[in-house]
């Protein structure tokens, strides 16, 4: 079922996967300690460490693919990887200018999930659909978390509006990269590895925009979803992937 | 700037299926349902809830037993708070339940006792007590049941069910401890030097 064209394009889907559940995870962890109550901080946190896991999970795949330990890859995935070879969308890797800017992108993240993994938790491939099926068990709940924060937010005060549809005017455009395929990527669709990302998107737009508008928010009608799947902007990735391997170049050698 | 201090909700855990409730601690949150979101967060994701409750906290009435034994003191003309109310005309104030939770001097956790039927939290406060009947008891929580918003309830999509499948690193997986005494050994040695 996989030959080598496949392989090359399941890796690199793989690796797309992962990179934009854990460079959105590390994103978000940057509020951890500045959350708007220490309640938010810690759930926010936990939303973060459970987007983390997930990256590592589509990691673990990798490696076995590779033909490396599931165990210790994904920390050389993340840790010894140059900024350039990171797979992720811009959308996850954009630096949030405030509070409600990162609850948007989460909830816009949480609702493309939860359409994307039920499919992915489908796949004849049986790692995808076994990482799929564990992913999606914490998906109800961030959906429901990010649902209520972005219905407060857009149906709160004049200033939470207005910073709410900043966020979106920021972010609707971007995060449409989320749904652009990648290289040979209609081989996978093909096999039943992976879903038709158009079908995702139709359905994501029909979930999301509805509730944005509920919730007393204008969404822009510029948005055309890319061709072609793009990595991130090195503009982006180089500081943000210097930060977090900061302490590993320090100590590579070091265990916790 | 509005008033940045959001009401307080009490949280209850339920550390197995059957089991009483017992106290976890509290949360900020503007309403029961963010209450709830919250308590989950803040105590439930660790495999050791099954069920959480959240309470508003200016609906529990907390007393020690010293602060009772004041309050029957100051009421000396002979009628407790809880007494009479058996007699009290019928239909002026309708009678709920009331949960009770008991903290045991020695104890850091309130937990579940049996509950009461009262017209009022004073008089619930006053059954409770009663009901300890001179048991141990250093203090105790007394609120209507019908202020609980519970995760037991219908909740529909949302599971707040603990996270039995995580592969989460409990402080076991972290060497600190060892790591310590080795530290600490290390430094032994260096002043017997």
């Amino acid at each position: 079922m996989i030959d080598d064209r496949r392989r090359a394009a399941l890796e690199a889907k793989l690796l797309g996967l992962g990179d934009d559940e854990f460079i959105l995870g590390h994103r978000n962890s940057e509020w951890t300690g500045h959350g708007p109550i220490l309640e938010e901080d810690i759930a926010f946190a936990n939303l973060s460490l459970d987007e983390l896991g997930h990256g590592i999970l589509w990691y673990r795949i990798v490696a076995s693919l590779r033909g490396k330990d599931p165990e210790t890859y994904p920390d050389k995935l993340v840790y010894q990887r140059a900024a350039r070879d990171f797979r992720n969308v811009d959308v996850v890797a954009l630096p949030h200018t405030d509070w409600a800017f990162s609850m948007l992108r989460q909830y816009l993240f949480d609702a493309y999930e939860s359409i994307h993994v039920p499919a992915l938790a489908a796949s004849k491939y049986q790692p995808i659909a076994e990482a799929a099926v564990k992913i999606k068990q914490e998906e109800a709940y961030h959906l429901y978390h990010t649902r209520a924060w972005v219905q407060r937010l857009g149906l709160g005060t004049d200033e939470s509006r207005r910073r709410m549809q900043t966020a979106l005017d920021q972010l609707w455009v971007p995060f449409q990269q989320l749904f652009a395929s990648g290289p040979a990527e209609s081989l996978l669709v093909e096999a039943g590895i992976v879903p038709d990302l158009r079908k995702i998107y139709v359905e994501w737009n029909d979930a999301v925009v509805p509730f944005l508008e509920s919730c007393a928010l204008v969404v822009p009608e510029n948005a055309v979803v890319p061709a072609m799947r793009q990595p991130a902007s090195a503009d982006y990735m180089e500081p943000l992937i210097a930060e977090l391997q900061e302490v590993s170049k320090i100590a590579p050698d070091a265990v916790w | 700037m509005t008033d940045s201090q959001w009401p307080v909700y009490q949280v209850f855990e339920r550390p197995a299926p059957g089991r009483p409730m017992r106290a976890s601690g509290s949360v900020h949150a503007v309403d029961a349902d963010m209450a709830l979101q919250n308590a989950w967060a803040v105590y439930g994701r660790r495999p050791t809830a099954v069920g959480l409750w959240v309470v508003p906290r200016d609906v529990v009435l907390m007393k020690s037993r010293e602060e009772m034994a004041a309050s029957t003191l100051s009421h000396s003309d002979g009628r407790g708070q809880g007494e009479g109310s058996s007699s009290s005309p019928s239909g002026k104030l309708p009678e709920q339940t009331y949960c009770v939770f008991r903290r045991s001097s020695g104890k850091i956790t309130y937990e579940e006792a049996t509950p009461v039927v009262a017209t009022s939290t004073e008089q619930a406060m006053a059954r409770a007590v009663e009901q300890f009947n001179g048991e141990d008891w250093h203090a105790c929580w007394v609120f209507p049941a019908a202020a609980i918003t519970s995760s037991e309830s219908a909740r529909g999509e949302c599971s707040f069910a603990p996270q039995q499948h995580k592969w989460f690193r409990d402080h076991k997986s972290f060497p600190v401890g060892a790591l310590l005494r080795e530290a600490r050994e290390e430094t032994e040695e260096t002043d017997d030097d």
